[in-house]
């Protein structure tokens, strides 16, 4: 098992403020998972995915990745540890202006130290995947809003991590764009075992999840569709 | 090693986002060091040539006296029994020395009979080294073997109601106790652009006053250095000591001292101004970048690797700024060096009154090295002072999730 949340409650404010933006969720993600979160705007679909990445803690229940209960580790520890274990997908790109598209990739590797010979392998096959191994040189304002995200993507993967967390993926895309976005997460799911979760409003993508969970209110009814 | 070069490869690019503010900030760097090294170089070579320009006229850099002709620190007190003789200073290079005595007298005129000093001097050689017949302003500088000529300041003459020509009677306490007493006849007066010097000096040649004070002919009090202001003290020879020109003149050194602390305190000002603006800048270009520091938080930088990538952004700004002000304040220093700025400039064209006697130097601006690294430092360590605060605080802030 990949992930497993057992009775994970996130809370913000208090008295009578308090807001249950998670409320008792249990969940179990497997590798190779490709999974869907759906739900209306401010259900804690954010929430969830940020508490799969560590940038926020429970305010209780456990959340262990990989056997290790990341609730506990510090934020220095679970930046650490989103490096090693996860690749994250943001809904408008969030690549370096000033880095070129092999470096955006390059990016994460670099902070992990790696050897320059294997910054290049995994770069290259990042890049490849997403079909812009001829786009290496090319900055994010040369290139078109799907470019961008497959640079994105190319860098959430290059480093193979075990979870990939990607928050409304295509929302900024036209349909075709996007239709091409979800193609390349399923082959990469399927050819490489790569574990997806993502938000999403999109129907065209939930219709091809197999896995989808449905939040309102902080509660999780999982449907397999 | 390659992440260090990808980090600096980020940084460097970074810098380029906002050019023109990237260069203003340059811009500010490179003039507040330039002009710090100028104005520190400027306020050191001012001292050392008004100094040197001071002390070649008449006072030297340093005098060998016998141990105890100064009793005590204050060197406006001397002891005239204490004498030194040739044999003492025969090592010492007579080419930059001159020979002195000064002697506590009474000189009496028509109007009037008032104590100074009388000081003996050697006319020929003293004037190879010194510029005290400069100050000539009427008759003739003393014969190297006219016998007791004395040259006074004008205001002394005027005020004992002497004119040239005139004999003056002088009279003082010679070195074995008796009663010194001289006719001198007046050959000169002296204009020291009406300085103190001009009320309390009288001069004649060194035979007349060692004749005077029954003083042997190879014994003088001082024997004063003219060598290039800034050379390295001789070791006094047994039987003497050396008394360099600061404790001879606390009040000038005094004052150069005062100039350069003045100096460092304007020069840390305009760092902190410096860096103060530097800061706010920096810091308004580090916020429009925050969302972009959660996003780095979020793929896995850690905090220590976004605080890297911002010190090298501030320190690839230091180097180009500050850098390149260095090479700009040693230019215009450099360009000072060789037309030397005149004092008139600052003082309306009057000469500048030190120790007693009027100078009007020029300035020439000499390099002084170690102000090529403690200007760039102070204003690094400011800079790098103002931005720590902010890019802790923008860390913090890139942790949190929205």
């Amino acid at each position: 098992m990949l992930i497993e949340m057992r009775k994970l409650t996130k809370t913000y404010g208090e008295g009578d403020q308090l807001v249950h933006a998670t409320q008792d969720v249990n969940l179990e993600i497997h590798e190779g998972d490709f999974i869907a979160v759906v739900g209306p705007s401010g259900s804690g679909k954010t929430t969830l995915l940020n508490l799969l990445a560590g940038l926020i803690g429970p305010t209780s229940g456990t959340i262990k990745h990989k056997a290790k209960e990341i609730q506990y580790l510090s934020m220095e520890e679970r930046t650490a540890h989103r490096l090693e274990n996860m690749g994250f997908i943001f809904q408008d790109y969030q690549l370096l202006p000033v880095l070129t598209a092999s470096e955006n990739v390059e990016l994460p590797l670099q902070m992990k130290r790696l050897s320059q010979t294997e910054i290049d392998q995994k770069t290259k096959w990042a890049l490849e995947q997403v079909g812009l191994g001829d786009k290496l040189n090319r900055y994010p304002r040369q290139l078109s809003g799907g470019q961008q995200q497959r640079v994105a993507i190319a860098r959430a993967i290059a480093g193979r991590p075990s979870l990939i967390l990607a928050d409304e993926p295509t929302a900024n895309l036209d349909s075709k764009t996007a239709q091409d976005i979800i193609d390349l997460f399923k082959k990469l799911n399927t050819e490489f075992k790569l574990t997806f979760v993502f938000s999403t409003h999109d129907q065209r993508l939930i219709d091809q999840v197999k896995r989808v969970l449905r939040i309102k209110d902080g509660q999780i009814q999982e449907s397999n569709e | 090693m390659n992440h260090h070069k990808f980090l600096i490869k980020f940084s460097w690019r970074n810098l380029g986002r906002h050019p023109l503010r990237t260069l203003i900030m340059a811009l500010g760097l490179c003039f507040g060091t330039g002009y710090i090294i100028f104005a520190l170089n400027f306020s050191a070579s001012g001292s050392r040539e008004i100094v040197s320009d001071f002390l070649a006229q008449y006072s030297g850099s340093h005098q060998i006296v016998a141990p105890d002709y100064y009793p005590d620190l204050d060197k406006k007190k001397f002891n005239p029994n204490y004498i030194i003789n040739d044999e003492m200073v025969k090592n010492l290079d007579y080419k930059v020395y001159v020979k002195r005595i000064t002697l506590p007298v009474f000189l009496s005129g028509p109007k009037k009979t008032l104590g100074t000093l009388l000081t003996g001097l050697e006319p020929d050689h003293e004037l190879t080294l010194s510029k005290v017949n400069k100050a000539l302003s009427q008759g003739h500088f003393i014969d190297k073997n006219g016998e007791f000529q004395i040259l006074l300041g004008e205001k002394l003459a005027r005020k004992l109601g002497l004119k040239l020509g005139d004999e003056v009677a002088i009279f003082g306490q010679a070195l074995d106790g008796s009663v010194a007493n001289e006719m001198f006849k007046l050959v000169g007066l002296m204009n020291f652009g009406g300085g103190e010097m001009e009320e309390n000096l009288a001069f004649t040649d060194l035979q007349s006053s060692q004749r005077f004070a029954v003083i042997p002919e190879d014994h003088f009090h001082q024997y004063i250095s003219f060598a290039q202001f800034g050379t390295a003290y001789p070791i006094a020879p047994e039987g003497t000591v050396l008394v360099p020109w600061d404790s001879i003149l606390p009040e000038i050194s005094g004052s150069i001292r005062f100039i350069d602390i003045f100096t460092w305190i304007v020069a840390v000002i305009i760092v902190v101004v410096i860096s103060l603006g530097m800061g706010n800048t920096l810091m308004i270009t580090f916020l429009e970048r925050q969302k972009e520091f959660y996003s780095l938080n979020v793929i896995g930088a850690r905090s220590s690797w976004v605080a890297i990538s911002l010190a090298i952004e501030v320190a690839l700004l230091g180097i180009l700024g500050i850098g390149s002000g260095v090479i700009l304040g040693n230019l215009v220093t450099l360009f000072f060096h060789h037309y030397p700025i005149s004092l008139k400039l600052f003082t309306g064209g009057k000469a500048i009154m030190m120790g007693g006697m009027a100078i009007i130097p020029k300035v020439r601006l000499w390099h002084f090295h170690q102000y090529s690294w403690q200007a760039p430092l102070l204003v690094f360590v400011f800079m790098s002072l103002s931005l720590s605060l902010p890019i802790y605080r923008i860390i913090q802030r890139s942790k949190r999730a929205d």
